[in-house]
């Protein structure tokens, strides 16, 4: 026993893989074993709800039903990945003009920035209770302000499919485009002053130094913004619920909307567990595929 | 003399009277056998769970036993109480649970029978009065396959809650007879209902009762946001119908050609109804009709209070309430929730004497002074109830009421029903699709 500790101080070098310990650990117990439980879950009929189903193995027979007996689950999917793509694509780009706007010296420039990050800082339960009211046709203060304006319209903006899915989009967008501006804010602040002096006394034109300088050096950031909204939109799931619960008819039913639903609705564990891997699944291509797209780019452009 | 023993002999009556009333408690109770224990009830936070909790000092003084209560929303409330009765981790004495789920809870060996705590001498209590029970509540709230599982704790169901001065007004009167021909009374059958629905739906800048309108009224609000409010709302016109979502053997029978018709005119009530009329649930119904701009809706006879509170509704004191109008039979779509003992329980014989409390005569005249709707015709023979607004109304529709399915697979059919009649409304699909569609799901979840 003694020598092995004799050994590891010897060595010096090994002793530092004791420090991952805790790390790992904590990884393991909180992720991995979850993860391995929700793929166990995936083969097995379990239900809290239906008094047969106590956990049999049917191997496939969920993923089988999932993809071939429920057109939710398309729907659901489909839905996600517009909403993704739409949501992502508008608040990046809102978020980069904004940024470039916030980037230059105009007065009450700080001021402006704190206020936009507020969005941004209310929980997304509160974000949903506050539209619902305010988009209330009968008694919310949108209605009101439209009408003055002149614009009547027949019904709720959440009483019809497509105007309720626009208006999840835009709530989205309202809450999420103050983090993209934060972050490329921050990269268009800590780039290097040099190369935007040399284009200005070469005589390029703002539009140009944006594209060909600010662009290419923020680069990373882009990417990782629009990973980790890519990733947040994919699971929004609190504001869309207080708003519409996923309706009307099925118009935002979103993924995690379904998943819900299949869970702790019908509380059949089982096929739920088959619906969430699936979602995971599908991120995980979506990110890949990013990766794929951008590092090709960035191993060309040198 | 003879007038001193009738006196005497009267006054000892009333006092041997008084005494056997005041001691209408179980052994038990009055031994204070089960001292010290602590139940914990887990429940919606709904006014009659705040009246209860009111009333329970009485109880915890009288027995000895105390009670923690935990009060959230609906849907917490199912899944915490889901959540213990998996893991088994017993955390519950006492649960009140939506009736809907008493088949599900049974089936999976969640809750126990009380009749042999009925039959325990130590236990009952004397005076409890099976007679005095309304039947139709017990057994659906708390009876499954002949077996006794509980009491109602919220005993709500649906009644029609419409403005009686708007009924009674001589000038809407008048043109009423003259436009339909027969006279403004309380609807006596569905095609009435329409009628008037459709006759107090007014533009802004027309005449209400003699006054121009200075903002639209609407005949009728309907709760029809993808939610179960839906459902809850459109059972109650398909029970009038004479339709119904499983036969007397359990088979589906979702599109027969009596709901369909429900169904349609049920869609035919949405121009009478406010435009966001699509993204209310029973709350937001409420709420239009104490901004007095609705003139008669189906509701739940506990939110309906809300709209005779003075200080929130324009319209207290205006309303009155009856049944839902019949077209094949008069109804109501009862919706309460129950007192359920889990198996588990650690302390049954305590939880059963708080049940049983909770039950029993005076708790349900007492909960009804504060507006709970009780389960005990006495409680209505009570002169002071007479008078209250809502109550004397709702008895009627709880001997009418009709339930919806109460077996395992409610929560998938639920959400099939909510999600079809969504997509009907929205146009997405006609009546009968809808219908159609729901059928062969609950088919499906049958079969599972």
């Amino acid at each position: 026993m003694i020598s092995i500790f004799k050994g590891l101080r010897g060595r010096g070098g090994n002793l530092r893989y004791l420090f991952h310990v805790p790390t790992l650990s904590f990884l393991f117990f909180i992720t991995l074993i979850p993860f391995l439980y929700v793929i166990n879950l995936s083969f097995r009929s379990y239900s809290f709800s239906i008094p047969g189903m106590t956990g049999q193995f049917i191997g496939l027979e969920n993923f089988r039903r999932l993809l071939n007996e429920d057109p939710m689950f398309w729907h659901s999917i489909s839905l996600t990945l517009v909403f993704t793509f739409l949501s992502v694509s508008i608040e990046l780009g809102l978020g980069m003009g904004i940024a470039n706007l916030l980037n230059q010296d105009i007065r009450g420039r700080r001021i402006f920035t704190t206020l936009f990050m507020i969005p941004m800082m209310i929980s997304p339960i509160v974000v949903g209770l506050l539209w619902k009211f305010m988009l209330n046709p009968e008694l919310g203060i949108l209605m009101f302000f439209l009408k003055k304006f002149g614009f009547t319209l027949k019904e709720g903006l959440l009483s019809s499919g497509k105007t309720a899915f626009l208006t999840i989009l835009f709530v989205d967008v309202w809450g999420w485009t103050p983090f993209v501006t934060l972050i490329i804010l921050a990269g268009l602040q800590s780039m290097p002053k040099d190369p935007f002096e040399a284009a200005r006394i070469a005589g390029a034109n703002s539009l140009q130094i944006f594209f060909y300088i600010a662009l290419p050096l923020i680069k990373p950031l882009i990417i990782i913004v629009v990973l980790l909204r890519s990733i947040d939109a994919f699971r929004v799931f609190d504001t869309i619920y207080i708003l519409t619960g996923g309706g009307p008819g099925s118009a935002t039913e979103l993924g995690s909307i379904y998943g819900f639903r299949i869970n702790f609705k019908f509380w059949d564990m089982g096929y739920g567990a088959s619906y969430v891997l699936f979602l995971f699944l599908i991120v995980l291509i979506v990110t890949d595929l990013l990766f794929f797209f951008t590092q090709r780019k960035t191993y060309m452009s040198r | 003399m003879k007038k001193i023993i009738m006196v005497v002999l009267v006054i000892s009556g009333l006092l041997i009277g008084s005494l056997s009333v005041a001691q209408a408690v179980p052994l038990a109770v009055k031994d204070k056998t089960y001292e010290g224990i602590t139940l914990r009830y887990i429940a919606e936070a709904v006014p009659p769970t705040d009246a209860v909790l009111k009333l329970v000092p009485e109880f915890e003084k009288a027995s000895g036993i105390k009670v923690e209560f935990e009060i959230y929303p609906y849907e917490y409330v199912i899944e915490k109480e889901t959540t213990d009765l998996i893991g088994k981790t017993r955390i519950y004495d006492v649960m009140s649970v939506p009736y809907e789920h008493l088949g599900r809870y049974v089936e999976m060996g969640w809750c126990q029978p009380l009749e042999k705590f009925f039959e325990n001498p130590q236990l009952k209590d004397p005076q409890f009065d099976w007679n005095d029970l309304i039947m139709t509540s017990v057994k659906l709230a708390g009876m499954w396959k002949d077996k006794l599982y509980g009491f109602p704790s919220n005993n709500c169901t649906h009644i029609v809650m419409y403005r009686e001065d708007l009924m009674n007004n001589p000038i809407e009167k008048r043109s009423f007879k003259e436009k339909y021909g027969y006279e403004l009374h309380y609807p006596s059958n569905l095609v009435q209902y329409k009628d008037q629905i459709e006759f107090f739906t007014r533009k802004k800048g027309e005449k209400l009762a003699g006054k121009i309108l200075d903002r639209a009224f609407y005949g009728t609000a309907l709760s029809a946001k993808r939610h179960p409010a839906l459902y809850c709302e459109w059972m109650d016109f398909m029970f009038a119908f004479g339709g119904n979502l499983l036969d007397e053997n359990g088979d589906p029978i979702v599109n027969s050609p009596e709901n369909i018709e429900a169904l349609e005119y049920y869609f035919s009530l949405f121009k009478y109804a406010p435009p966001g009329t699509k993204e209310y649930t029973w709350d937001e119904v409420s709420t239009i009709f104490q901004q007095d701009q609705a003139y008669m809706a189906v509701q739940w006879s506990d939110v309906a209070f809300g709209v005779e509170d003075p200080e929130k509704s324009k319209v207290a004191g205006k309303m009155r309430y009856g049944v839902v109008p019949r077209l094949v039979r008069p109804t109501s779509h009862y919706g309460p929730w129950s007192y359920l003992m889990p198996t588990a329980s650690k302390h049954p014989e305590a939880a059963f004497l708080f049940i049983q409390w909770a039950s029993s005569k005076e708790v349900q005249l007492k909960l009804a002074k504060m507006g709970m709707i009780a389960f005990r015709y006495s409680t209505y023979d009570n002169p002071e109830i007479k008078k209250m607004p809502i109550l004397p109304d709702v008895v009627l529709a709880l001997e009418v009421a009709q339930s919806r399915p109460r077996i395992p697979e409610w929560p998938e059919f639920s959400s099939s029903l909510i999600l079809h009649l969504s997509e009907a409304i929205t146009g997405e699909k006609t009546a009968k699709e809808a219908l159609d569609v729901c059928q062969k799901d609950f088919e499906r979840i049958l079969r599972k």
